[in-house]
């Protein structure tokens, strides 16, 4: 032992040696690599060997340096000149402690002024036995450890005893066995070989890899399993699941990633596979055990967490297969597709044309199989267009990040109905009008923490986008839980600026519909945000070219929701095509609620008030043909019919001439020339090529309802 | 830049053989008019077949029609012109150009009386629209072409919708201008 001893003097010389010649050159080139390595590497190794032989004055003064040596190896600290001093002086220090232990004495002073150069390295007092390792509690933190020393160990110079005193100033070691089932008879006992085992409960607040650095110089010569406690495991499992995809593909390179097993495990059990793996199949009955299995035999790794590890493994690669099943594709390409469909439809509304005009009964049968696939190639390819709401909706958690930061608010956003589906290119089109809106309810809308909590509220304001579909739209809502519209305020904005007369009377939801009229803001001071007042009316305006409609519902103090409803497609929808005098219109069949005939007998018509009371509602109605100018053809009475219209909540009745029943309509925009008028929203072409107009529905409702309220 | 000296370029080596190279124009009728437009704003001319009337637009807007699966717009030149529309008969025209309306092109048929003959025309020969002063507004054409019995009045096919004609498009544009930068 003493030769050990002696070699371990020698040793921790050189090293030492290093590394003063090392600390000299970094003074003039203090982020060499190479350098810095080698003053860790020298901290390291004299902690390990002193550790080795149990001296624990040397192990608990070059630890805490060796911590900060990497801290400056990995860049975290820099090496200044005072730091490169103080290690100058650990230097010496290290050297008087290995000659103090290396004596067997014990000099109080000299570890004294040990704890007092460790303060100033490390800038703290650090502990004055590796023992004081803080320790947690529950009993589910226990490690497992067990050792099987081969023979040769003691030729070799290990000493057990000497790894297990180390591995108790990591922590606390509750329970030692030692198994001596491998001591043979007393004859052949070779006092040179070593026979014994031990199975350790260990506990201590360190890593896998740390206990594992314990028996780094053992490991030519001794078995060596680690097992995790129990509190560690779930840890474990639960790491698993947040392991990123890029490393959950190999069993073991996933269980080195969570620390649950360590490099010299995997590599043991790899090379095990590969020996079973050569032998000959007749040899082993067995085929080639995966790493798993060969783990959980080692004792290296529980079976629960590799389960868990081969599950987390399935289901990345299941995703990675769903993944390879999606094809991205050019929306240009897919623009094109749909947009020959919409010929197909109307190519075949022209077959079916000509088929009646023929009175072709046979052509008749076949064409409405053809109408059936037509169709439902339609609407297979304007679902292929069809994405969710809920990622532009999830765009918005950055922007109300931003803002409530800017503005010192305290705002959650929560998202409802994000798989809910419309058209992309609907979806490209109300992004702007989306923002700003949320912009609105975060500056406007939502209060600050103080005046919330004054309020009586909740100091965290609350946005919510919300998505469905109802009737063909998709309704999407803005809704703030801030202090609502003040219609006193916005009135008065609206008369400074002569939106409205002072002696007007206003319901409270025509004082909001204000706040979309151009130049109206409520905020006195414009920020970068919103409060300039124009944006309201762009929005509105951006959302009726879509031949969408906004709504707004407000309390003051409650809070405001903001309500859009757009059609899902912009491209083929189902049309009902009415008449009017000779002109032939299509009504977007989703909108339509029922057909009745107009009847004064049968209803309460008022003529005056262009109203009809229609079981018990009043509802506005508009004859189509005088509405929109068109000029009186038949002077024949026609039989006329009232379709009943709905968007959102609103309803109107359109009298018309004549219904010709369900097409399918592929909406051909009518250009930029016709925006801005009202009553028609889009053209379609019919099957014998003419031209038949779309109507806009939500405002023709609009004018029905105005009409009503006028007279 | 590249479009610059390109464009430079082309002014400054303009030969004067190119001046002399006249331009074809094609000529028609428009409420008892002859009108001019040049060749290479032409797309196509159709037959005045099936236009759908476009209720509450104004008069000049005759309707739209089907060119090959596309909606287009029909203007009713006599009804620009004089505010008397066409009647349409077995000669009726719808002349398709391509127009610049903010910063989109769209397709425009020009719904004429009768289509009459292509000329040639040098420049040289051209009169300049004479001034009215703020009486009326000759934005839309681009000059005169005297004939032996009256004149040939040459479409500036580029002012032909003002933006006074098309109050939707002057606000869509404000509007996306604001939205962007708001």
């Amino acid at each position: 032992m003493d030769q050990l001893i002696q070699t371990f003097v020698q040793e921790a010389d050189e090293l030492l040696g290093q590394m003063e010649d090392a600390l000299l050159s970094l003074e003039e080139n203090p982020t060499d690599a190479e350098l810095l390595n080698s003053l860790f590497r020298a901290m390291h190794t004299i902690k390990g060997a002193a550790g080795i032989f149990g001296f624990d004055p040397v192990v608990s003064f070059t630890h805490p340096v060796e911590t900060e040596l990497d801290r400056v190896r990995s860049g975290k600290r820099p090496l200044d000149p005072e730091l490169s001093g103080l290690l100058l002086q650990c230097k010496d220090h290290t050297a008087r402690l290995v000659e103090m232990v290396t004596q067997n004495t014990l000099d109080k002073a000299l570890l004294a002024a040990g704890a007092d150069l460790l303060r100033q390295v490390t800038g703290q007092s650090p502990p004055l036995n590796a023992n004081n390792v803080p320790q947690a509690g529950s009993e589910a933190d226990q490690w497992l450890i067990s050792l099987s020393f081969h023979e040769t160990a003691f030729r070799n110079g290990i000493d057990p005893i000497s790894f297990i005193r180390y591995l108790s100033g990591m922590g606390e070691i509750l329970d030692l066995i030692t198994t001596q089932d491998r001591l043979p008879p007393l004859e052949d006992f070779d006092p040179e070989s070593c026979y014994l085992s031990f199975d350790i409960v260990f506990k201590g607040t360190v890593s896998k890899a740390d206990i594992a650095s314990v028996f780094e110089f053992a490991e030519d010569d001794c078995d060596i399993n680690i097992l995790a406690p129990a509190a560690l495991e779930q840890e474990f499992l639960q790491l698993i699941e947040q392991l990123p995809e890029e490393r959950s593909q190999r069993l073991g390179e996933m269980l080195l990633a969570l620390g649950a097993i360590t490099k010299h495990e995997l590599n043991r059990s790899l090379n095990r596979q590969r020996e079973e793996a050569s032998t000959p199949p007749s040899e082993s009955p067995e085929a080639v055990r995966p790493v798993g299995a060969l783990l959980v035999e080692r004792g290296a790794v529980s079976p629960r967490v590799v389960d868990k590890a081969l599950e987390r493994q399935q289901q990345v690669r299941q995703k990675a297969t769903q993944e390879a099943q999606l094809v991205r594709v050019d929306a240009e390409k897919l623009g094109r597709l749909i947009n020959l469909v919409g010929e197909l439809v109307i190519s075949n509304a022209a077959i079916r044309v000509q088929a009646e005009r023929h009175g072709l009964g046979d052509l008749q049968e076949v064409l409405a199989s053809a109408e059936h696939l037509v169709e439902n190639i339609r609407d297979t390819a304007l679902q292929l267009r069809m994405v969710q709401i809920g990622e532009t909706f999830s765009r918005f958690k950055r922007v109300v990040h931003d803002v409530s930061k800017e503005l010192g608010k305290d705002i959650e956003l929560v998202i409802r109905g994000g798989e809910t589906e419309l058209d992309k290119t609907v979806i490209e089109k109300i992004t702007d009008p989306l923002t700003h809106l949320v912009r609105n309810a975060l500056d406007h809308g939502i209060e600050s923490p103080a005046a919330r909590k004054q309020a009586g509220k909740p100091g965290t304001g609350t946005l919510t986008l919300n998505a469905y579909h109802d009737s063909g739209h998709i309704v999407l809502q803005i809704l703030d839980d801030g202090a609502g519209l003040n219609a006193g305020r916005i009135r008065a904005k609206a008369e400074a600026i002569g939106l409205v007369r002072p002696d007007q009377v206003l319901t409270d939801a025509e004082v909001w519909q204000l706040i979309f009229a151009p130049g109206l803001t409520t905020k006195d001071q414009a920020n970068n945000l919103s409060g300039r007042g124009v944006g309201m009316d762009v929005v509105r305006r951006n959302i009726e070219a879509l031949r969408g409609q906004i709504d707004i519902h407000s309390e003051l103090g409650a809070g405001t929701c903001i309500t859009i409803h757009l059609p899902l497609t912009l491209a083929i929808i189902d049309g009902f095509m009415v008449g009017a005098q000779q002109e032939r219109y299509v009504i977007p069949l989703a909108m339509v609620e029922e057909c009745l005939e107009m009847n004064a007998q049968d209803w309460a018509v008022d003529e005056e008030h262009h109203c009809i009371n229609l079981r018990g509602e009043v509802l506005p109605y508009l004859r189509l043909a005088n509405f929109l100018n068109i000029p009186q053809v038949t002077q024949a009475p026609l039989r006329e019919t009232l379709v009943v219209v709905r968007v959102g909540t609103h309803r109107a009745g359109f009298v018309v001439d004549e219904l010709y029943g369900e097409l399918q309509t592929v909406i051909k925009p009518l250009g930029r020339l016709f925006q801005h008028f009202k009553g028609i929203s889009g053209s379609t072409v019919l099957g014998t090529g003419e031209v038949a107009l779309i109507l806009d529905v939500q405002g023709l409702i609009q004018s029905a309802s105005a009409q009503m309220v006028v007279h | 830049m590249g479009s610059f000296s390109f464009h430079t370029q082309a002014t400054s080596a303009e030969p004067p053989s190119v001046e002399g190279t006249p331009e074809q124009f094609l000529t028609f009728l428009s409420g008892q008019k002859l009108l001019g437009l040049a060749i290479r704003e032409i797309e196509e001319i159709l037959e005045a077949e099936e236009i759908t009337s476009v209720p509450r637009v104004p008069r000049f807007i005759r309707g739209v029609m089907n060119v090959r699966g596309a909606v287009v717009p029909v203007l009713d030149l006599a009804a620009y012109w004089s505010d008397t529309p066409s009647s349409l008969s077995k000669r009726s025209c719808v002349v398709l150009i391509e127009l610049s309306i903010g910063a989109a092109a769209q397709k425009v048929g020009l719904l004429v009386d009768e289509v009459r003959e292509i000329i040639e025309v040098h420049a040289t020969d051209l009169l300049p629209v004479p001034e009215f002063g703020a009486v009326a507004d000759l934005s839309f054409v681009d000059a005169m072409l005297p004939l032996e019995n009256g004149f040939v009045i040459l479409l500036a096919v580029e002012h032909l919708l003002t933006a006074e004609d098309l109050p939707a498009v002057r606000l869509q544009d404000a509007a996306k201008q604001s939205l962007e930068c708001d």
